[in-house]
């Protein structure tokens, strides 16, 4: 494999409603830190690859052929990633992908979601032609599945509450997070309201408006900067429904 | 470099109207044909890549339910574009080249039965100052088409024989339609949609498929493949800024013609996803080529699949040069308002 590695990252301050900028502004907003701190300039980049899940969390179809002047992709190659909630990752895989082809020296990697543009929930209960209606929303999809992993492994009801304490303390170490919550324990998060049995209201994650960009070049552009070689990477995926789900664990 | 050919590709006989018919069902015919046209199965494929788009789907998440069109267990490598299959090709290509996966099955679908498409098209705008005023797609192609006409380059009889020439070479393409042409008399006769575009130079409405795989040539030597080698391909994106574009240019494609170094002379086929009759023309001139020249297989104007078209002009080339009658073929696929964003893609018949 060609090295890559990621010389630059780029994030913005996630919050429920980012109002005081739009999609593109949002976007450049960690564009140019990734630039600044990878220390490239536009004329460095080969492509841009972008990703987000969802257009209907924006209302826009395909949102990167409006970006591609503000994401500067402009007469550059621009690849759009969806793969739902894994976006984000995948994105970064195809983008350093771009490099391990030996096919270009410095890529730049976009992926964002201003959930504000339009109501989640609605986004991810469509309703399907021919095919019965379900408006359950992420929780609604995920719950049976958490369900069936307690069943299976005999988790103890606390641990779920543990988890969402931890992550929430991190947090409150980061000042760019959507969530501050000071303070936050186990009877905080159990006292919250169930909202998809077995997962309570501080269990989940909230709809933010935020973007986070990298910079990811081969070794003669990475040399000499401070960069994060990227020592291996891999995607699966299986059938949302498939039968044969969780076999032979 | 490593070498990368096409080695099979199938694709739906296309319908104006699928019916109830879901994504599965579109998708799992051309999967099991191509597959059986290569004589590989599923645990051969080490990566997989689809396009398509929730907003003609009329759901998010419709790639996932169309990954039940293949065997996913155990867990595959896979990944989505919301773009046309023709980037789904691109990111199958830059896999295997990193020796990431050695074959790769592509597949494209669309239903724009259902919709809208004219004003579905419309939210690919800038929703802040573009997409408000709702001009179609239709509007915006009757914008490019109205450049041409008064740079010179256009007049109604020339979009006249890219339509004729569009339902004569369609009948190469057993999954085309049967499209009869009007005459000049009627075509010049009929109703404006958006002037200068009738309803005879709009692509029409169309449900499907197709997949392609690619592989590369150990594999292609291990598995007794027959490839059609891509021997070069890329893609540029334009502005949105339609106002900053001269749209009687396409520059992603004269900028990738010079950077991919090809030199049309070289060329003997051409399929381009030009989904306007004055887009037909405009890619005959820059392709330097006559208007019955370019897409043999009849193109967008006699069935244009939505996020799979663009993934067809390559599996059209494909197909014509293995009927050994052609050495080297030139895919073109596009996406965006205008012709926004272009993948040229070279092939050559190793023979």
């Amino acid at each position: 494999m060609i090295p890559a590695a990621v010389i630059g990252v780029g994030q913005t301050k996630y919050d429920s409603k980012r109002r005081d900028v739009s999609m593109p502004g949002l976007i450049r907003e960690a564009i140019d830190r990734a630039l600044i701190q990878a220390g490239v300039d536009w004329d460095d980049i080969d492509a841009v690859i972008l990703g987000k899940a969802p257009d209907m969390f924006e209302g826009v179809m395909m949102p990167e052929l409006f970006l591609a002047d503000s994401i500067g992709a402009y007469n550059k190659p621009l690849l759009r990633v969806h793969t739902a909630g894994s976006v984000g990752g995948s994105t970064a895989i195809m983008a350093a992908t771009h490099i391990t082809s030996g096919q270009y020296k410095c890529v730049l990697t976009v992926s964002f979601e201003k959930q504000s543009e339009s109501n989640a929930t609605w986004a991810l209960s469509p309703k399907y032609p021919y095919t019965p209606h379900i408006n359950a929303g992420a929780g609604g999809y995920f719950a049976p599945y958490m369900r069936e992993y307690i069943r299976r492994s005999g988790a103890p009801e606390h641990i779920g509450w543990q988890v969402a304490v931890k992550d929430r303390q991190n947090a409150n170490l980061n000042p760019l997070a959507h969530l501050q919550i000071p303070g936050i324990d186990l009877d905080m998060v159990k006292s919250t309201p169930m909202l998809w049995e077995p997962l309570r209201y501080l269990e989940s994650c909230p709809s933010s408006d935020g973007a986070c960009a990298l910079i990811i070049a081969a070794k003669d552009i990475a040399k000499g900067k401070n960069a994060a070689w990227i020592k291996g990477m891999s995607v699966r995926s299986e059938g949302t429904l498939s039968a044969g789900n969780g076999r032979g664990r | 470099m490593k070498r990368i050919g096409v080695v099979g590709y199938s694709q739906n006989s296309i319908k104006s109207d699928a019916g109830a018919a879901n994504e599965v069902e579109l998708i799992m015919p051309v999967v099991h044909e191509v597959l059986a046209e290569t004589n590989l199965t599923q645990s051969n494929i080490d990566f997989t890549c689809s396009g398509s788009c929730d907003y003609l789907q009329g759901a998010a998440f419709a790639f996932v339910e169309g990954l039940n069109a293949i065997q996913t267990y155990p867990p595959i490598k896979e990944s989505h574009v919301e773009m046309d299959a023709a980037w789904a090709l691109y990111e199958s290509y830059l896999r295997i080249l990193s020796g990431d996966a050695e074959i790769a099955l592509i597949y494209g679908f669309g239903k724009s039965s259902p919709g809208n498409l004219d004003q579905i098209m419309s939210l690919q705008l800038d929703p802040y100052y573009v997409a408000p005023l709702w001009p179609d797609r239709v509007n915006l192609a009757g914008l490019q088409a109205q450049s041409m006409m008064q740079a010179g380059m256009l007049t109604r009889e020339d979009m006249h024989a890219a339509v004729c020439a569009s339902a004569h070479n369609a009948k190469n393409n057993p999954s085309a339609f049967n499209i009869d042409p009007p005459s000049l008399e009627e075509y010049l006769a009929s109703a404006m949609i958006s002037s200068p575009l009738t309803k005879h130079d709009c692509a029409p409405i169309s449900d499907g498929a197709s997949a392609i795989i690619i592989a590369s040539e150990d594999a292609c030597k291990k598995h007794n493949l027959d490839p059609i080698w891509i021997e070069k391909i890329g893609h540029q994106v334009d502005s949105s800024n339609l106002g900053f574009r001269d749209l009687t240019l396409v520059k992603p494609v004269s900028d990738l013609m010079n950077k991919l170094d090809i030199d049309l002379n070289t060329i003997d086929i051409i399929e381009t996803q030009a989904q306007f009759s004055h887009e037909v023309v405009l890619m005959s001139q820059i392709f330097k080529r006559t208007i019955q020249d370019i897409n043999l297989s009849g193109g967008p104007l006699a069935g244009n699949v939505m996020m799979a078209a663009g993934l067809d002009t390559i599996g059209h080339t494909y197909k014509f040069l293995k009927s050994h009658q052609h050495s080297v073929a030139l895919a073109h696929a596009v996406s965006g308002p205008c012709l926004q964003h272009n993948l040229l893609a070279c092939l050559r018949s190793p023979l």
